[in-house]
């Protein structure tokens, strides 16, 4: 009787230390005004102190690349290149330089279907007033769109647009490199899983306490909110980035005259809604959605297949496309529906 | 010798084994349960990254937090909150209308409104 006592009382013993004194994981996040958006950045770890210093780190990288890559800002190394357009190479930060080698990599390989000199022309839009260039301003800008025009030299580290007028905006691929840089700044505080949100450009990394991989949902871009999600996918070590034709947008004459513009034409791309690609690298997914948008759904699957990169696709119809890998990592919301419906 | 004192004398440590992991297990679960009530029952509303609010949804209430543009009116009634009055330009926040879940995000004057502390509960982040 008396060893059955001393054997349970320890148990206990044994039960509460764990409970009580065991340092836990746990997670926290923390939200700022980044890049002209909300980014939040959630991270794993067993103090508070610790998760603390490495989201600040983290935060202060963005901002770090936020000064370096503002559009609007004539302090930025990107303001300067525009400024110069047309007058002489300017030398830029490792950064910088990196991010539009990145960006000129990705519009090679999808035959400038991302672009990141089509500002001129994305500009003569008016989102917020809901007006639109005449036929004859887009074709008088349109020259000044292709980014075989930006010439990078990498000995000098140097950047330079050909012709007067032009301009670069990393807008369209510096969420998703500003996601990868927070992953590799909270890597060297010592954090071992974490998940960075800059706006829809997410990076995941590690696992969750529990051991269960991080989980991304895909916005429904007919849906009623920011909150209303079409699939969700599950991710570890895996960025994912989305474009849709409901971020910046306004309705004429029953058209819809979004911020995606075509850089051939001079005219929002048609035929897709959204597009969400899955990927290791922010950089390439942020860069890959607007390509892979601009292309439309059969060009677009092949490129994602060919750079290795998942695509999920949604057609005008709302019908759902996808590349084949994808299929059986993504948990779709039973509403919209799919290829294999018919 | 009566019915009980009998009883008594029957327990086995076994049996007070059997109490005392009863009881854990009544206690734990009472915790989980009052977890799982407070989510979703309160909205937070953060300015530029600071929590300013914790709001019961369960409570009627009309406050006005101060960004750097000027002063958004947020509303709780009956369960739901929305942002009455916003001085952006768009007021793509007011065009939300009510929620009773996920956030509302007021980018222009860095207002967060947001339902069960984190408003993606099945859901770490939402890429759209």
């Amino acid at each position: 009787m008396k060893r059955f006592l001393f054997i349970a009382f320890n148990l206990l013993l044994i039960l509460s230390t764990f409970s009580c004194n065991w340092r836990k994981d746990e997670t926290y996040r923390k939200s700022e005004f980044l890049l002209d958006t909300i980014v939040t950045i959630t991270v794993v770890s067993d103090s508070e102190r610790k998760a603390e210093d490495a989201m600040d780190k983290a935060f202060a990288e963005i901002k770090r690349l936020g000064k370096l890559i503002n559009f609007f800002s004539p302090d930025s190394e990107i303001s300067a290149i525009n400024r110069n357009a047309g007058i002489s190479p300017v030398a830029v930060s490792p950064d910088t330089y990196t991010l539009l080698e990145r960006a000129t990599e990705i519009s090679t390989e999808t035959g400038g279907a991302f672009d990141m000199t089509v500002g001129v022309v994305v500009n003569l839009y008016d989102f917020h007033n809901k007006t639109r260039p005449s036929d004859a301003l887009i074709r008088e800008k349109l020259p000044l769109v292709n980014f075989r025009d930006l010439m990078l030299n990498q000995d000098k580290q140097t950047a330079f647009l050909r012709r007067k007028g032009m301009t670069v905006d990393a807008g369209g691929i510096a969420k998703g490199y500003a996601a990868d840089r927070a992953i590799e700044v909270l890597k060297s505080a010592g954090i071992k899983a974490a998940l960075v949100a800059v706006a829809g450009d997410i990076r995941a990394y590690g696992l969750k306490p529990g051991g269960t991989p991080w989980r991304v949902g895909i916005r429904d871009p007919r849906g009623k909110g920011m909150d209303d999600i079409i699939a969700t996918l599950e991710l570890r070590d895996m960025a994912i980035s989305t474009s849709g034709d409901y971020e910046r947008f306004f309705i004429e004459n029953g058209k819809r005259y979004h911020h995606l513009i075509d850089p051939k034409t001079g005219y929002p791309a048609g035929g897709v809604m959204g597009v969400t690609i899955v990927g290791p690298l922010g950089v390439y997914t942020d860069s890959l959605a607007t390509a892979l948008f601009i292309s439309g759904i059969d060009k677009g699957l092949k490129i994602a297949g060919t750079l290795g990169y998942d695509a999920l696709m949604i057609d005008k119809t709302g019908k759902l496309h996808m590349t084949d890998s994808l299929k059986n990592k993504i948990t779709l919301q039973p509403r919209i529906k799919t290829n294999e419906d018919e | 010798m009566s019915l009980l004192k009998e009883t008594f004398k029957e327990i086995t440590i076994y049996d007070w084994a059997l109490f005392v992991v009863l009881i854990l297990l009544s206690l734990s679960g009472s915790f989980l349960v009052k977890g799982l009530a407070l989510s979703g029952n309160t909205a937070t509303i953060e300015v530029n990254g600071k929590l300013l609010y914790r709001l019961s949804l369960n409570e009627d209430k009309t406050v006005e937090v101060d960004g750097p543009i000027g002063v958004t009116r947020v509303e709780v009634k009956q369960g739901k909150i929305r942002i009455v009055d916003s001085p952006c330009p768009n007021k793509l926040c007011v065009r939300q209308g009510w929620i009773e879940r996920g956030a509302i995000i007021c980018l222009p004057n860095r207002v967060v409104v947001t339902i069960g502390g984190g408003g993606m509960r099945e859901v770490d982040a939402i890429s759209g």
